[in-house]
């Protein structure tokens, strides 16, 4: 790949990490908001006052901190020199770990903590033990991604039964222990999150109908009229969208189509 | 100690390594000196920004019989345990004596179905050089993994972006508070839209392959 191209794909990648910073510094400005709203005071003093007795603010909380290390890494992940260490290494899983397994799948759990009282309506069948399944996802991955991480950046390779490799390194093992006890805890809070959710769906205390949770819309400081008119409209950014495809893709699809075989080994069929 | 790089196109792909000691096993010692010749075997061919798959995988062999079906059986369970951890689709294990003679060889019976082995031993290495093209299934692989991770990285971004959703349209409300900028928020999503459309290429070469790559080809 010449240089020049790999510069395009280098910049797409690492341009992908603004809209992250973009939703990061949005979304700490809007808690701030609620924070301060709340009574509460100083330079980080307000984050005590977030309701985190709330199970579904919680969670969700807790998945957007660990996206802040999952963004790092996946940072990491998309510069040339780092790439070299950490390429095919257990450091790829811990990093899919903290962004789809915590910040997006923690998040759709704390979703479903008011999205199912309001599509069955019935209560949340324990805030305690939804509370404690925020905790634990939030601890146990914490130390289950760290370790991961750490074996990765010294070398373990991913996709791999290291419980059977025989050049599995002294130096890992603690990490490798991280992993598991983390692992444990994980799986503690699975069993919260489906006793609960079971719990609630089929023997929850039914919800008369004021009661039921709604969906909550949050307004804007500032809305939709304080920013220009092209943030509104869909053409010009699936213009960008598909000159960008067609710049990243042509060329490989081009060259991919022009040498490929259509052809195929005959089958016996009988 | 046998290794064997499987050679794509003069790039190295991948390295096997077994140890076969004296009947009655390895020492102690050994065992741990093959541990260390293994990391050292993976070191070099990162060192060397060789692209291998994997990291080299050794398997110290005890009570090794006689008997050449002993033998044959063994070397199976380690190319299909090797080809298992690694997701290859075929490959091959050589066994070399103090003159670099072959003295020994499996050979995956896929790799034998696409070479049409008709060459007698040991040829298999300059075989392999032709699974880079159309693969056994009649599958262009190049092609494939284009269109697999032209839609494959996107599929991340659509797990991410309900999840932003929430965090922008709907947290702010539940922890008593106000969204700071609806523009910002839009501009956020108009830009993974547009950023992450894109991507999926970063998945199909790692990084360190790039400067190998002659032309636009991708195989990992």
């Amino acid at each position: 790949v010449a240089p020049g191209w790999k510069l395009v794909h280098a910049v797409l990648t690492d341009a992908g990490f603004v809209p992250s910073l973009l939703t990061a510094f949005n979304l700490f400005a809007s808690l701030n908001i609620a924070g301060k709203a709340r009574g509460g005071k100083g330079l980080l003093r307000w984050i005590l006052k977030l309701p985190w007795g709330d199970p579904s603010v919680a969670a969700q909380l807790f998945a957007a901190l660990l996206f802040l290390f999952g963004g790092t890494g996946g940072l990491i992940n998309a510069s040339y020199n780092v790439n070299l260490v950490i390429h095919n290494t257990a450091w790829v899983p811990g990093h899919c770990h903290l962004t789809e397994g915590t910040a997006v799948t923690l998040s759709f759990i704390g979703i479903s903590y008011w999205l199912i009282p309001h599509l069955t309506g019935r209560k949340l069948w324990s805030r305690r033990v939804a509370l404690a399944q925020a905790w634990t996802w939030f601890l146990g991955m914490a130390i289950f991604s760290r370790g991961m991480h750490l074996t990765g950046t010294l070398g373990a390779p991913r996709r791999t039964m290291l419980g059977a490799a025989p050049y599995v390194q002294p130096e890992w093992q603690a990490p490798l222990a991280c992993v598991g006890i983390g692992g444990v805890i994980l799986f503690l809070s699975g069993v919260f999150l489906f006793v609960n959710v079971l719990m609630m769906v089929f023997a929850g205390r039914r919800l008369p109908v004021e009661e039921t949770p709604d969906m909550p819309v949050a307004e804007a400081v500032s809305g939709p009229e304080a920013g220009p008119s092209w943030l509104s409209e869909w053409k010009p950014w699936l213009a960008v969208t598909s000159a960008l495809i067609l710049v990243a893709y042509g060329p490989v699809l081009f060259e991919a189509i022009r040498t490929a075989e259509f052809t195929s080994a005959g089958f016996t069929l009988w | 100690l046998i290794c064997l790089p499987i050679s794509r196109d003069q790039k190295r792909e991948g390295i096997i390594s077994a140890c076969f000691p004296s009947p009655e096993g390895p020492p102690e010692e050994q065992v741990q000196l093959l541990n260390i010749v293994a990391t050292e075997i993976a070191a070099a061919a990162d060192g060397a920004r060789l692209p291998a798959i994997q990291m080299a995988a050794i398997y110290a062999v005890e009570d090794l019989g006689q008997a050449e079906q002993d033998l044959s059986d063994l070397l199976q369970q380690v190319l299909d345990t090797t080809l298992t951890c690694w997701g290859a689709p075929s490959g091959a294990i050589l066994l070399y004596d103090k003159d670099d003679e072959v003295w020994h060889h499996l050979i995956d019976h896929r790799v034998r179905d696409l070479c049409q082995c008709a060459q007698p031993e040991p040829a298999p290495v300059p075989c392999l050089d032709q699974l880079s093209g159309v693969g056994p299934e009649g599958v262009d692989r190049q092609l494939a993994r284009s269109f697999f991770w032209f839609t494959g990285h996107r599929l991340v971004y659509f797990w991410l972006l309900p999840a932003h959703i929430s965090w922008h349209a709907m947290l702010p409300k539940q922890a008593g508070g106000r969204l700071f900028s609806h523009p910002l928020a839009c501009l956020s999503f108009w830009l993974f839209l547009a950023l992450s459309v894109p991507l999926g290429f970063h998945h199909s070469t790692p990084i360190r392959e790039w400067r190998l790559a002659g032309s636009w080809c991708m195989r990992s």
